[in-house]
């Protein structure tokens, strides 16, 4: 606790204050327009960051990704419209209460849950990041190699629906990861003469090619009807305070879901909303109610979704495992400030991670002083034409990515990415596992092949201890997770709700 | 005919992985003690391979969907304004570049004025260049360098 505290003083500098303000003002922002979501924002933004130093650039990307969480609701429940994908189960019960003239009500609500879900999620990070350090520390290769192999598979699998397809991605994405230098025999591999990609294709291509320019290309051509938001003011928002009694116990049910879900490889706060959804109508008296503009329906899934990208950060950052495309982001930009990922991130640099965890609660404060008095504006920019998104987009993307070397090899590289992403994308393949199969596969293959070093090339070394049985049990479940889920999606709530 | 079309994206990725064990025929395997470079690279390219072969089966058996129609309209329109940067950012500097990246992409955006386009690239110049240029450092001009 006393770390957590001294953390405060690493977050409370100016700098970060400032950086920190940046990140979720900009996270808000991508939160609210429909179309952008965080992972585009935070590659779009991570050459900016190289400027930066590494606990501040940490704190800016981790604001820009909790804040589109708050934004995101913003236009859901105005515009039908998730902002983002982990607030579309917010539709449902945001958007006929905003029809009824309740949108102050529902929009408090979505903020105070937030807010809430942030700061347990915060708490369980807290409480729990010593101990899994702690534990974690006595890794050896094998241990790696179990966790690393949970997350590949995982990211394989979370996508659902097509696991070979998951998987085809995350092997594309460790091929690619094997591009430049190889450490252990210094043999350079598929450079194809180019100097620059000796020290392998920069993350920032990688991930601005497959998340940025194929959603510019998916949708340029389509021509968005212009919907008109609800409007709202910030008066109906503070007259609403009185009536959030309802909603406690729906905050901490969603909060539980999402921070039990949040660290978990591969589910994020995506499906930790959806999942607090159809758990907070199952325990509910007034099932029908659900779909209508019930109070619950908002809170439980904005508690759960605030705190899973809270939670998330919890492997990421003591074991260097990242669960989700956008973790895997900001292991890069560790990574490229030459911070190694793993146990040894908490031991080594406690004020970069307790300043990171303290900063998680200053920018979830100022996300609800920036979007209860202003509503107004983020009301007005939901109505901003998408049209006006894509220039500003591809312009930034071009001249961030010229900035990772000076070099216009990258902004050539964001278009090969690009156009591969495209490609994928229009055969129905999801960008996401490739994304963590190029961050874990360079890493696997370091931990694989020190461990059958260490063991003279017996595999059975693999499985040596109980630490990387429980690893690889864990993942044997992953695989079957899958049929558990399919289930679970047939009982989701289909949009108008039978009277049952 | 239709059901090759139908299998075509995981032909692609078994195409990928293919090419990838191509790239990697010179590079030494080695034994599972001492693993050389060639041996993530080759396992991963033969799994690549066999699981976009397996996706083509699959899906040509199914009943799947045909592949959505590619934008070719929007690709073309992104790939050229990100060429343009590609090429001019060094030479033409960010004000020029942005205006003519901005209009080859405008042209494949419905809905899109020239009065809109040219405010946006004025604006985005402007953000550019005092951002990135100004406030981190980036070698970069905002108008040609010789012009200075």
């Amino acid at each position: 606790m006393t770390d957590f505290l001294s953390g405060f003083s690493v977050a409370l500098d100016p700098v970060n204050l400032f950086y920190c303000f940046a990140g979720v003002l900009l996270g808000n922002i991508v939160g609210v327009l429909p179309g952008i979501g965080a992972i585009a924002a935070i590659s779009i933004l991570l050459p900016v960051t190289f400027y930066l130093d590494p606990t501040t650039a940490v704190i800016m990307l981790a604001g820009v990704y909790y804040g589109a969480e708050y934004g995101g609701s913003i236009a859901s429940i105005l515009l039908n419209l998730p902002g983002t994908a982990s607030n579309a189960i917010t539709t449902l019960d945001g958007y006929p209460m905003a029809k009824r003239g309740e949108a102050g009500l529902a929009l408090l609500t979505a903020q105070i849950s937030s807010l809430c879900g942030g700061t347990l999620g915060i708490l369980a990070m807290v409480l729990l990041s010593p101990l899994i350090v702690r534990f974690s520390l006595s890794f050896g290769p094998a241990e790696y190699f179990a966790t690393l192999l949970l997350g590949l598979v995982a990211g394989a699998l979370a996508i659902g629906g097509q696991p070979l397809r998951g998987i085809a991605m995350v092997l594309l994405g460790m091929l690619l990861g094997c591009i430049g230098l190889d450490l252990n025999s210094g043999v350079a591999r598929f450079d194809m003469g180019y100097a620059n990609l000796l020290d392998g294709l920069s993350i920032v291509a990688v991930a601005m090619g497959l998340f940025g320019v194929p959603e510019v290309i998916a949708n340029l051509r389509q021509d968005q009807a212009d919907t008109k938001p609800i409007p709202i003011s910030a008066r109906s928002m503070f007259r609403a305070f009185g009536k959030l009694k309802a909603i406690p116990f729906s905050v901490l049910r969603g909060a539980s879901v999402g921070g039990l879900l949040g660290p978990l490889p591969g589910a994020g706060p995506t499906i930790s909303s959806f999942l607090a959804y159809s758990f907070e109508r199952s325990v509910s008296r007034r099932k029908e109610e659900f779909g209508t503009g019930r109070i619950n329906g908002i809170a439980a899934p904005e508690a759960a979704n605030n705190a899973a990208a809270q939670t998330a950060f919890i492997p990421t950052m003591t074991l260097g495992i990242p669960g989700t495309p956008t973790m895997a982001i900001i292991l890069g930009a560790l990574m490229i400030h030459g911070i190694a990922p793993g146990p040894r991130l908490v031991v080594d640099h406690p004020g970069l991670f307790w300043g990171l965890i303290a900063s998680f609660w200053i920018g979830n404060v100022m996300l609800l002083i920036l979007n209860v008095p202003l509503i107004g504006i983020w009301a007005r920019l939901v109505a901003v034409p998408r049209r006006f998104l894509f220039p500003v987009i591809i312009a930034l993307i071009c001249t961030g990515v010229f900035g990772v070397a000076n070099s216009t090899f990258d902004v050539w590289a964001v278009l090969v990415m690009g156009l591969i992403g495209a490609v994928l994308r229009s055969h129905g393949f999801s960008p996401a596992p490739l994304l963590i199969g190029f961050v874990l596969g360079p890493m696997i293959e370091e931990h694989l092949r020190r461990a059958l070093m260490i063991s003279s090339g017996d595999f059975a070394y693999l499985f040596s201890s109980p630490t990387a049985i429980v690893i690889h049990l864990l993942t044997l479940l992953m695989i079957v997770l899958p049929v558990l889920r399919f289930g679970w999606t047939r009982i989701r709530p289909a949009r108008p709700l039978p009277a049952d | 005919m239709k059901a090759l079309e139908k299998a075509r994206g995981g032909l692609l990725i078994a195409l990928v992985g293919a090419v990838f064990l191509y790239g990697s025929r010179d590079f030494d395997i080695g034994v599972p003690r001492n693993m050389g470079p060639g041996m993530f690279p080759v396992v991963l390219s033969l799994m690549t391979i066999a699981c976009g072969l397996l996706i083509a089966l699959f899906d040509s058996l199914r009943g799947t969907s045909l592949p959505d129609r590619f934008p070719w309209g929007g690709m073309a329109g992104v790939a050229v304004s990100i060429v343009i940067y590609a090429l001019l950012i060094e030479r033409a500097g960010i004000a020029i570049t942005t205006l003519l990246a901005i209009s080859a992409l405008g042209i494949a955006i419905p809905r899109m004025t020239w009065v809109e386009t040219l405010l946006l690239a004025v604006g985005l110049s402007a953000f550019l260049w005092g951002t990135f240029v100004l406030g981190l450092g980036m070698p970069l001009y905002l108008l040609p360098e010789s012009w200075s």
